[in-house]
């Protein structure tokens, strides 16, 4: 039984997408609590003044700013690496022949020219989809409606994982040529969507919960990966783009959102993945005989929307070969550091994509033009480097 | 709702947590009581202060669990076998044939 999901679901998809991007996150925030004044760890016999809660401040900040950049590292490296896996399995798969199409379809005839306009044209489209729903959706968050915000962020999470999941499930059961009834079927993907819409919304472990986000970018990236390359390419860098707009401009809705988060001293509603370390004050002159009393976290929080961007590049990478793969995760992370650092000294929200994408997508183009011609030429000839 | 918070939630909160978490595996999820075991057992086994119900929850999630995954297993094994002997209903159940059969 063979059932072309992409091309006819993509139009309903494409609002569904662009519905839980936004609430996806503005870029990356950093989440400072408690009070600097409380943070500070004192000497024997020193009194707090000008000097030293400066100096405590920049070896504590350094320190946790160290140990969150790899906090960060591991759930993005684990959703790449799960969407190239996922797209490696059933890139040989029946449904692989249905293209997901937008509104402009690229035929394999079509010229430079008509690949380019096209492309834009898709991308334009995503655009306006994510305007939209951008604005809609802080324009719900000002005016304090938030149990709509909410209801629609656990709409859309229940559609992703049920539908995209089951999707997903299905290709890769095709793929494994596994026989499967309706029955397990239906049970395990129930589980599964009810399960992670607990676990993202409520209580649960926190690998579990931590395990959904992951899962739930991972799906919609690999979802991202059925479009057609050059129409990715250009939505990656529309959708840089407009992060930057969007999270940097006096004007721009994230910016309004995060600051009226800010000002009410409230959580930015949205599906964040929340990378926080503990920090210990280890007082080398004191000996250690209690355990720290309230462990402060100290955590960096980054969009879902920024895991899903970069997984799809990476995605759309695993497509052409593995080697794009390595040099665009390399770009990528670079970028994602680079911002990390962006982070620490200016201490403000900052979009994670522009830079991310920026790097890796000029790795994939030069590998995928250069490196990777050159390697098979090398090899065909019997030469290794 | 920041699961960050979840080592600092009180003992009345971790109680309806886990009850409400117990109440709605018996919706066919055995996969959330599974969850609920793994949820007391991070945040809440430390704690001897909670009220004791939550163990109970706990235990009875985790053997819930573990009945459901049985049930479920057998069944599943037992349609991969005999599916092709069951004829018309095999089919008629199958989201997924296998190619060549």
């Amino acid at each position: 039984m063979k059932k072309p999901f992409f091309s006819k679901w993509f139009v309903a998809a494409l609002f569904e997408m662009a519905g839980v991007r936004i609430p996806l996150g503005p870029g990356i925030t950093d989440e400072i609590r408690p009070a600097r004044e409380e943070r500070v760890t004192l000497l024997e016999g020193e009194q707090l003044d000008e000097s030293n809660a400066t100096r405590e401040e920049e070896d504590e900040d350094m320190d946790y700013h160290a140990e969150t950049v790899l906090t960060i590292l591991k759930p993005v490296a684990l959703t790449m690496i799960f969407v190239v896996w996922a797209v490696k399995t059933i890139a040989g798969g029946t449904t692989d022949n249905v293209q997901a199409t937008i509104a402009f379809s690229e035929k394999s005839d079509d010229g430079g020219g008509a690949v380019l306009w096209k492309s834009i044209a898709n991308a334009a489209i995503v655009l306006a989809a994510i305007f939209l729903t951008t604005v809609i959706f802080v324009i719900l968050y000002k005016y304090r409606c938030l149990k709509i915000i909410y209801g629609w962020l656990m709409t859309s999470s229940t559609v992703l994982l049920g539908l995209f999941g089951a999707g997903l499930f299905y290709a890769l059961l095709e793929a494994w040529n596994v026989a499967m009834d309706d029955i397990t079927f239906v049970f395990l993907m129930w589980n599964f969507a009810i399960v992670g819409v607990v676990a993202i919304f409520w209580h649960a472990p926190t690998r579990i919960n931590q395990g959904y986000l992951i899962l739930i970018s991972g799906l919609l990236a690999i979802f991202f990966t059925k479009l057609p390359e050059w129409t990715t390419l250009a939505i990656l860098v529309i959708i840089a783009l407009w992060d930057l707009f969007a999270v940097l401009a006096p004007c721009g809705p994230l910016k309004m959102l995060v600051e009226t988060a800010q000002q009410r001293q409230e959580p930015i509603p949205a599906l964040l993945y929340n990378a926080s370390v503990f920090v210990m004050m280890a007082n080398p002159n004191e000996e250690p005989e209690e355990p720290e009393p309230n462990p402060k976290r100290k955590g960096v929080k980054l969009g879902l929307g920024d895991f899903i961007f970069y997984s799809v590049l990476i995605g759309r990478a695993a497509l052409f070969d593995m080697i794009t793969v390595f040099t665009s995760f390399i770009g990528v992370i670079t970028g994602l550091f680079l911002t990390l650092l962006l982070l620490a000294i200016l201490r403000k929200a900052l979009p994670a994509l522009p830079i991310s994408i920026a790097l890796g997508i000029t790795f994939y183009l030069v590998t995928s033009y250069v490196l990777f011609p050159f390697t098979i030429t090398l090899g065909s000839q019997g030469i290794f480097v | 709702m920041d699961p960050a918070d979840d080592d600092t939630i009180s003992g009345e909160k971790a109680l309806s947590i886990t009850k409400k978490m117990f109440i709605g595996g018996f919706l066919f999820l055995p996969w959330l009581w599974l969850c609920n075991f793994l949820f007391y057992r991070e945040y809440l086994s430390n704690k001897p202060q909670y009220p004791p119900q939550i163990r109970r929850f706990a235990f009875f999630s985790l053997v819930g669990f573990c009945i459901e995954a049985v049930v479920f297993v057998v069944w599943y094994v037992l349609y991969m076998v005999n599916r092709k002997s069951w004829g018309a209903s095999g089919d008629a159940i199958s989201l997924l044939i296998p190619q060549g059969e």
